[in-house]
């Protein structure tokens, strides 16, 4: 088995120690830190994507494969060039005000994150005021919002109002989902709705991408 | 009531109570609100920010205040919380409902349509303003109007709301007003846990506000095993023990006699989506494991009813329902919640489930009632009589005795295949479809007195 084969298994068992030795001793091999990028870790990350698509690997087992990931990636990356790491973009995420709900906010994040996305998470209970602050702060591509209760949802319609008023809505994508939210919700307030994690990793790419 | 299983043992109840108390003299729990602080700091417990560490003398002290059972009274009916039988109640908070394959938002009319339903059940003993929020009620009137007309279209003992301070406060005058009360019980307040380990404030608010006019509080805790709780179930009974005991201390601190409820309808997480898993094998054990927790602690206890993550009312959603909802009964749980016609895992209802879970509700309590064996059911003078080779349809005993011993249901189908058939080849779906019809048009509403319309009419006009 080549080491790349060997990176790509251990990560996709969620071996931190083993990736982090593994990828040493590739560097220390004299491999090209982009080989190693391309052809190990996200090989193996790649590969952990389509098991979870298919319903094989379990979310635990997705999360701890990408802290293997972050393991070898802190080796390689002070060798890496700029252009290597391709930045899929910047996303804020919240739970709007009033909604305390964050299982499905944490777990589109960390998907978003192991699609290469930069994730602010700004957390629950989220007044629009600091959604408007982080924009200003962090320049991101998207906001994504979650509410989970049919009586935060209007929440979601008040922040993309004050992004609105702030002059922002233009610089960024908004990205809504959550229980009781759908595709209709989401037209009406200028969002774009996703049903799920995948889905969600899905719609972020294309809006980054258009 | 007793305990009947033994699928949790005595020294596992021991050794989750030890955990626990680990858990809140070394952890802590969250209370996300300045005036819980104060009350915990008089009473002598380490506060350190909003973490609160209660020892295991403060835990004594407050479940020593405790009532075993209280009444719970409603406009034309009562219950007994903590007696002999287990309590039937509604279902909260669905999404969206759905009939006859087809699915859709939840209204006002539906909000009336579920109230009837609960109002003219048998197996329904309390009604839910909860049951669905009416979306097409302007806003800020949607949780009154939900409860008013509750009390408009109903007689049973009725929950209050804790969603906001507001909306307790509300709830609490209409419900005491309706009732032209000031000691009874007439309202019950879901305190929910933000598990892990935390409280937050709203309803914190909304417990100071049922202390405050002396209304029974109900804790409830719905982690998710892996991801708010440890995965492993035992793991999730000591976090979530922890948080209910944490609640239910501040409760007596509060309000010393305060009557309250031991709940838990955490089920199982299916690590393929991060999603509840409600409809499973974990959420029989934790239900049994509630019932021997809270019989160990001299609490009333309340856990599920028949929960599915089915999306239809299909053979999947029945297994996943008698899984849920046989062990409340036969483990003794106190108050069963979301009894009937829950799908896709609490966030939708589905009518025709509804009227076959009744049935299912019928059959658990068959079955928790056991067998009843004394000379009348051994009937051996009876056998002696009929003999070998003779039958028993004619006689006055099997008349006598059939509805007593047997729980049966027009929903179910039971006659021969051919004939089956010849009625049209109905499903126990169809047939719950129509037996709803039939109730529906059936309905009667309560009397109400002068007084009671009139002080309805404000929240019922929007
Ligand atoms: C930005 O782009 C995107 C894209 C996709 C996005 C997205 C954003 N956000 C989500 N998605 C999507 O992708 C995610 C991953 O695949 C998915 O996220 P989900 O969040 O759907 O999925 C998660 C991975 C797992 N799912 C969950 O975590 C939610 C499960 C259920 C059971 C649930 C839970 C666990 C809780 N709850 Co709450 N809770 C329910 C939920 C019923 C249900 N089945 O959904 C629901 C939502 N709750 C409800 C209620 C009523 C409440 N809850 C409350 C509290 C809680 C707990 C604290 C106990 C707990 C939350 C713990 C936590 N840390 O999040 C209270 C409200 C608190 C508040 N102010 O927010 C309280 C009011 C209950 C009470 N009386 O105390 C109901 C809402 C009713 C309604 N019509 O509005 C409810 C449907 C259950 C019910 N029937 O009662 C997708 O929706």
């Amino acid at each position: 088995m080549s080491i790349y084969q060997d990176i790509a298994e251990n990560l996709m068992e969620g071996q931190t120690a083993q990736v982090r030795e593994l990828t040493q001793k590739a560097v220390d091999e004299g491999k090209p830190a982009v080989e190693i990028l391309n052809n190990a870790l996200l090989a193996g990350m790649n590969e952990v994507g389509e098991l979870f698509k298919e319903g094989e690997m379990f979310v635990p087992e997705v999360l701890i494969a990408a802290k293997a990931m972050n393991s070898g990636m802190e080796i390689i990356k002070p060798l890496l060039n700029d252009g290597d790491i391709k930045k899929a973009g910047t996303v804020i995420m919240a739970t709007v005000k009033g909604d305390l709900h964050d299982i499905g906010l944490n777990l589109v994040s960390m998907m978003l994150e192991g699609a290469g996305f930069e994730v602010i998470n700004l957390g629950i209970d989220t007044e629009p005021e600091k959604i408007i602050e982080a924009i200003k702060q962090y320049n991101p591509d998207i906001i994504g919002m979650s509410a989970m209760l049919t009586t935060t949802m209007k929440a979601m319609k008040e922040a993309v109002q004050a992004i609105k008023e702030a002059g922002l809505y233009d610089k960024v994508k908004v990205m809504v989902g959550g229980a009781p939210v759908n595709d209709e919700f989401a037209q009406q307030i200028g969002a774009h709705y996703s049903s799920d994690a995948n889905e969600a990793v899905e719609v972020a790419t294309r809006l980054v991408s258009a | 009531m007793e305990f009947r299983s033994t699928i949790i043992k005595k020294q596992d109840v021991e050794r989750i109570h030890e955990a626990t108390l680990k858990i809140l003299e070394d952890v802590g729990v969250d209370f996300l609100y300045d005036e819980v602080l104060e009350v915990f700091k008089k009473h002598g417990a380490k506060v350190e920010g909003h973490r609160v560490f209660i020892s295991e003398a403060l835990l004594n002290q407050a479940l020593k205040t405790v009532p075993t059972s209280f009444v719970w009274k409603g406009p034309k009916s009562e219950v007994t919380i903590g007696g002999e039988r287990t309590v039937v109640a509604p279902l909260s908070g669905v999404i969206e409902v759905s009939e006859k394959g087809e699915k859709r938002r939840v209204n006002s009319e539906d909000f009336i349509k579920l109230t009837k339903l609960h109002e003219s059940s048998k197996v329904m003993d309390v009604h839910n303003p909860n049951i669905m929020v009416p979306l097409d009620i302007p806003e800020d009137k949607q949780r009154n109007y939900a409860l008013a007309t509750t009390l408009k279209l109903g007689t049973k003992p009725v929950i209050g709301f804790t969603t906001t301070k507001k909306d307790a406060v509300d709830s609490l005058y209409i419900l005491k007003k309706f009732h032209e009360t000031e000691d009874d019980c007439v309202a019950l307040g879901i305190i929910s846990t933000l598990s892990p380990l935390a409280y937050d404030k709203v309803m914190l608010e909304s417990l100071f506000e049922f202390a405050k006019e002396k209304q029974p509080l109900m804790f409830a805790t719905c982690s998710l095993p892996g991801a708010t709780s440890p995965v492993t179930i035992a793991g999730t009974l000591a976090t979530n023990n922890a948080e209910q005991l944490a609640g239910i201390v501040l409760s007596q601190l509060v309000c010393p006699g305060l009557p309250v409820i031991y709940g838990n309808t955490t089920g199982s997480c299916d690590m393929r989506y991060a999603t509840p898993a409600i409809g499973a094998a974990e959420t029989a054990l934790i239900t049994y494991a509630t019932a021997a927790l809270a019989q160990y602690y001299g609490v009333p206890s309340r856990s599920g009813g028949s929960l599915a993550d089915s999306k239809i009312p299909d053979i999947q959603a029945g297994i996943e329902g008698s899984f849920t909802l046989i062990p409340p009964f036969i483990s003794g749980i106190h108050m069963v919640l979301h009894s009937c016609g829950i799908l896709d895992s609490f966030n939708l209802l589905s009518y025709e489930k509804y009227i076959i879970d009744e049935h299912l509700v019928a059959m658990c309590k068959r079955l928790a009632e056991g067998i009843n064996v004394n000379d009348e059911t051994l009937a051996v003078d009876l056998i002696k009589q009929v003999g070998p080779k003779g039958q028993y349809l004619e006689e006055m005993h099997t008349a006598m005795y059939y509805r007593k011993e047997h729980c049966t249901s027009k929903l179910f189908v039971k006659e021969g295949l051919e004939v089956w058939e010849k009625k049209g080849a109905k499903s126990a779906v169809d047939r719950a479809y129509e037996e709803m019809q039939k109730r529906l048009s059936k309905y009667k509403a309560p009397e109400l007195t002068k007084e009671q319309e009139e002080f309805l009419k404000p929240y019922l006009t929007v």
